[in-house]
């Protein structure tokens, strides 16, 4: 029973981690794009902020879904 | 979790200097760390909670699991709307400071409370193969690609930017926006099942993938078509785009699973490259094109690229097995 109290606290840390984090991943994206826009960026120079963000993206899903299927 | 968490605080401290020095390259290399912090969470949260349950019934594994990833389209939007009301409220500046102390709390609690061992991703693998075996996985992997890319070629830089600069939107009804439509993408995606039959026993096949193609390709056509007329322009772009949403999400949750269904059928494993990054490749081609013939052409070229885009995941979808209406046999 402490055991499994344990294992839920530790799975609350990592769940409202891992919540904050994404709120903030969104947050950043808009802020990112608005401000840039709002300084006077171009469309595409904008585009170009986030192609590092979406490339990593390819290669954590290439190499990360590897490991994810190994894993099932 | 750690080591991500940490990243992200680095990359908002990046973006904390004057805009003066906010070069295009910095910026990008800033986005770039942000982009790795989010794939390590994501894969050490999901990796951590499978270690936590194991002990546990399977059928609570999946509850939480359901929970984490479901929570995560909500949350994601959340953070839309609040990005644009953080903006409008304090500015960019301010904002970066108020996030990177949120999420220095958090790392803070995770490594004093955090079990070592949990929540590190595991090393890096050597993938086995980019292509399956099984043509049809790889040609439902192309049609994933496409239809992710028919989304962002609008929805990344050209639909924000348009509401902001040609409609006039305050900053916080784009991020509203654009949170309302992520948000219910992620809703129609969790009761989709029973909207396509899956719930009702039928079976969909590569038929059904291509039928929920077409109406989608048509909602980016027909708002792309009366943009022209200017006749409640504002009304038809929320609205079609929102059918849009639901839209696509019908089809995403499709291709979800037939992959796997066609996995089962050719006996083929899924640990195949391509169609783990045919999503995140078709958002990369989506976001590149999505500011490019924004800035060229505007919106409406986006819409039709966004069109063209269905319509050759509906041509390829053609070429995809039919199982008729039994379950695909394994072996």
């Amino acid at each position: 029973m402490t055991n499994l109290s344990a294992e839920l606290r530790q799975y609350l840390i990592i769940t409202a981690s891992y919540w904050t984090f994404t709120l903030t991943d969104g947050a950043l994206r808009m802020l990112v794009l608005l401000y840039f826009h709002q300084l006077g960026y171009e469309p595409l120079q904008i585009a170009l902020l986030f192609i590092f963000y979406e490339f990593f993206g390819v290669v954590t899903n290439l190499v990360g879904g590897w490991l994810g299927a190994r894993q099932a | 979790m750690n080591i991500g968490l940490a990243l992200q605080v680095v990359a908002l401290g990046m973006l904390m200097l004057p805009s003066s020095a906010l070069t295009v390259a910095w910026v990008m290399a800033a986005q770039g760390l942000s982009g790795i912090a989010k794939d390590l969470n994501k894969m050490s949260a999901k990796s951590a909670i499978k270690f936590l349950v194991t002990d546990n019934a399977q059928g609570t594994l999946f509850r939480w699991v359901a929970l984490l990833t479901g929570s995560k389209n909500a949350l994601k939007g959340a953070g839309f709307f609040l990005g644009g009301t953080l903006l409008v409220l304090v500015g960019f500046r301010t904002a970066m400071v108020v996030m990177a102390a949120a999420l220095a709390i958090v790392w803070l609690i995770n490594l004093i409370a955090l079990q070592s061992d949990l929540g590190k991703s595991a090393s890096k693998p050597k993938f086995r193969q980019v292509f399956s075996k099984s043509s049809a996985i790889n040609r439902l992997s192309l049609c994933r690609l496409f239809l992710f890319a028919s989304r962002d070629v609008w929805f990344v830089i050209a639909l924000p930017v348009y509401l902001a600069a040609t409609l006039g939107w305050e900053f916080s009804k784009v991020g509203g926006f654009m949170a309302i439509w992520i948000i219910g993408y992620g809703a129609v995606q969790a009761i989709a099942p029973y909207l396509t039959g899956l719930r009702a026993g039928r079976v969909p096949d590569g038929r059904d993938a291509m039928l929920w193609a077409l109406p989608l390709a048509a909602a980016p056509a027909l708002i792309a078509y009366t943009l022209n007329s200017q006749f409640e322009a504002e009304l038809i772009l929320v609205g079609g785009l929102l059918l849009f949403g639901f839209l696509f999400a019908i089809n995403s949750s499709l291709h979800s699973y037939l992959i796997v269904s066609y996995a089962d059928r050719d006996g083929a494993s899924l640990d195949v490259g391509f169609y783990y990054m045919a999503n995140a490749m078709g958002r990369l081609i989506g976001t590149l094109l999505s500011g490019w013939l924004y800035q060229v052409w505007g919106l409406q070229a986006c819409l039709w690229i966004s069109a063209l885009f269905i319509v050759v995941t509906a041509a390829l979808s053609i070429s995809l097995p039919r199982s008729g209406s039994t379950l695909p046999t394994t072996q």
